[in-house]
């Protein structure tokens, strides 16, 4: 006798989302040229959601509900299991990807703040920990390579011997939104939390630069930190990666000190670290002690391959990539999210107006324009959205939408940058370390009858 | 056909039960984990597992922490000699994919070189175990694996 084997409406939807459709819900996506929801397939969709589908006209077939969807389009299975919660001093439950190496991200209703606290900043490392230095002042950066006088620094001489500068600055890592991939692409499966803005103060960097005196066959960096090797092999670097000399130029791309106001925790590399804004994270080099001033494009731990790249002509998803094929991702893509409000709110009986708050930012860019959306894109409302406070400083987005009834909605953001470029509703240009993934954000949320 | 329907929606009923009575916070997950790798007390449903020992790099994963299957043991310490399980049981990819994986991992990571018959062995857990999970979007006429 057959044996049928029980499956989650996650992997039912994953499997097929039509004969989901059909099957659960009643919902024939050939008959209607979208499968919008209709009759006995209405009826058991709102059971599942726990609540009427006020716009379920414009939901489209095959679309599993942001409420069993586990928070981001083409997350991870609907499963039960709860999600390891990081436990830590100083730091608030950040979701943890995994243990070795550490990695752990912020849920979206906890990047709310301005200015993302020290505590609710995300957790990405390549390697181990470093150990703590027992006198951060005597801490040594060298910068070596294409300059004139090779210098060693420390601390103490960047504190005094440079000007001082602070910038709130948004810091993301390279993969973030990878979990929207299809297939899945090779990774730490982020939603949108491997996003933080700070206040970092510290020294610019091309200040240190210029102190060392570039050669004019400088054209690139790499930089260096202590963390070990999971290997445990000290001769090996975790990860080396640098940027092209006019991004180390820029006026706000920094050697940090401070965090905050506050010496920067270990785990976000005390005592000092690079602040790359606007580029994938891994620039950004923690527990720095050594900037390699290069005559080439920099080819250490994590520069070539398809580490931090994504494919210049279009791949086929999920296929083999040809290496000449991959170039560096350098500013990172337009993104917003929901801030205001967790996935999975229930409002209180009677709610008819909602406000929306988030953040949006673009890399390089600056956003144009937000739009929020109750009734799966199917029309769309302008968010205000507030000047950066610096450049590379996340945008304040708010909005308010009005709720025609009680039942089961999703709350859905999208931002437009400077360049015209918006977010995609489902992740495109698929490459093999899942870059670049930036969807629309998308939250459930249930009006109480 | 009326049998995986009825069974379909019994598993449809439990599972929204379920959903409705966890934290709204633990359903961010964005993988679970298989209970090998869960705190040995078990958490109520309505609190978030918690990671019980101080999370300072070390994984303290097993054996055991990988879904059984042949190959496990030989998957287990090829990769756990540097890493956690975590980022493989995150993975859902074709073998193409795993065996690109592991070339990266010796290119780029510096794993030990597995022998041609011990690459099999854990090509052929990690395609059993962690395959792609997803048809997120519509069929790929191109892809071929």
């Amino acid at each position: 006798m057959k044996r049928f084997k029980e499956r989650s409406i996650g992997e039912l939807y994953r499997d097929d989302p039509e004969r989901a459709d059909a099957l659960v819900f009643g919902r024939q996506a050939k008959t209607n040229r979208r499968g919008f929801l209709k009759g006995a397939g209405l009826t058991a969709v709102t059971a599942a959601v726990g609540g009427a589908i006020p716009f379920a006209d414009s939901m489209p077939g095959g679309l599993i509900p942001a409420a069993l969807a586990q928070g981001t389009p083409g997350a991870a299975p609907a499963k039960p299991d709860a999600p390891m919660m990081l436990k830590m001093d100083g730091k608030a439950e950040l979701i943890v990807l995994q243990e070795k190496p550490l990695n752990a991200e912020t849920p979206a209703h906890l990047l709310d703040d301005e200015v993302t606290p020290n505590e609710k900043f995300f957790i990405r490392n390549n390697g181990n920990l470093p150990e703590a230095t027992a006198n951060p002042k005597a801490w040594k950066i060298t910068v070596d390579g294409e300059v004139d006088n090779k210098q060693e620094l420390t601390v103490e001489d960047l504190e005094k011997k440079f000007q001082q500068v602070s910038f709130k600055l948004q810091l993301e890592c390279g993969g973030n939104g990878r979990s929207g991939f299809s297939p899945e692409a090779r990774g730490n499966q982020w939603s949108n939390g491997a996003i933080g803005c700070a206040e970092w103060s510290g020294v610019r960097l091309s200040d240190v630069l210029k102190a060392a005196g570039l050669k004019s066959s400088a054209v690139y960096t790499g930089h260096y930190g202590a963390d070990p090797h999971l290997s445990g092999d000290t001769s090996k670097p975790t990860i080396s990666r640098g940027v092209r000399l006019e991004k180390a130029m820029e006026p706000h791309s920094i050697i940090a000190l401070r965090m905050n106001g506050k010496p920067i925790p270990l785990v976000h590399g005390a005592p000092a670290r690079l602040v790359i804004p606007g580029w994938p994270g891994s620039t950004s080099a923690k527990w720095l002690n050594r900037i390699w001033v290069r005559d080439k494009e920099h080819d250490g731990p994590g520069m070539t391959g398809a580490s931090y790249r994504v494919a210049k002509v279009p791949m086929v998803p999920g296929g083999k990539a040809d290496n000449a094929n991959m170039v560096i991702l350098e500013s990172m893509p337009v993104r917003s999210i929901i801030t205001n409000i967790a996935h999975g709110t229930e409002l209180p009986a009677g709610t008819r107006k909602l406000d929306l708050r988030g953040h949006a930012w673009a890399g390089e860019n600056t956003i144009s324009a937000v739009h929020v959306s109750i009734d799966y894109g199917a029309s769309w409302k302008a968010a205000e959205v507030k000047a950066p406070a610096n450049k590379y400083a996340w945008q304040r987005w708010t909005a308010a939408v009005d709720l025609p009834s009680a039942g089961y909605y999703e709350a859905w953001v999208r931002a437009t940058d400077s360049s015209g470029k918006m977010q995609p509703h489902v992740v495109g240009n698929w490459n093999p370390q899942g870059y670049g993934g930036n969807a629309m954000h998308r939250i459930a949320l249930l009006v109480k009858a | 056909m009326k049998l995986e329907f009825i069974h379909i929606v019994a598993g449809l009923l439990v599972f929204v039960a379920i959903f409705l009575l966890i934290d709204k916070q633990t359903r961010f997950a964005p993988r679970p984990l298989p209970s090998a790798a869960r705190p040995a007390v078990p958490a109520p449903a309505a609190t978030p597992a918690v990671v019980e020992r101080p999370p300072v790099g070390e994984h303290g994963d097993t054996v055991e922490s990988l879904p059984e299957g042949p190959g496990r043991e030989e998957t287990f310490y090829a990769c756990a000699a540097c890493h956690g399980t975590a980022i493989v049981r995150q993975q859902g990819m074709t073998r193409l994919q795993w065996d690109a994986s592991i070339d990266w991992m010796i290119e780029r990571h510096g794993m030990a070189r597995p022998d041609q018959a011990e690459r099999d062995v854990i090509l052929d857990y990690l395609t059993t175990q962690f395959p792609p999970r997803a048809r997120r979007g519509r069929d790929n006429p191109f892809l071929k694996n």
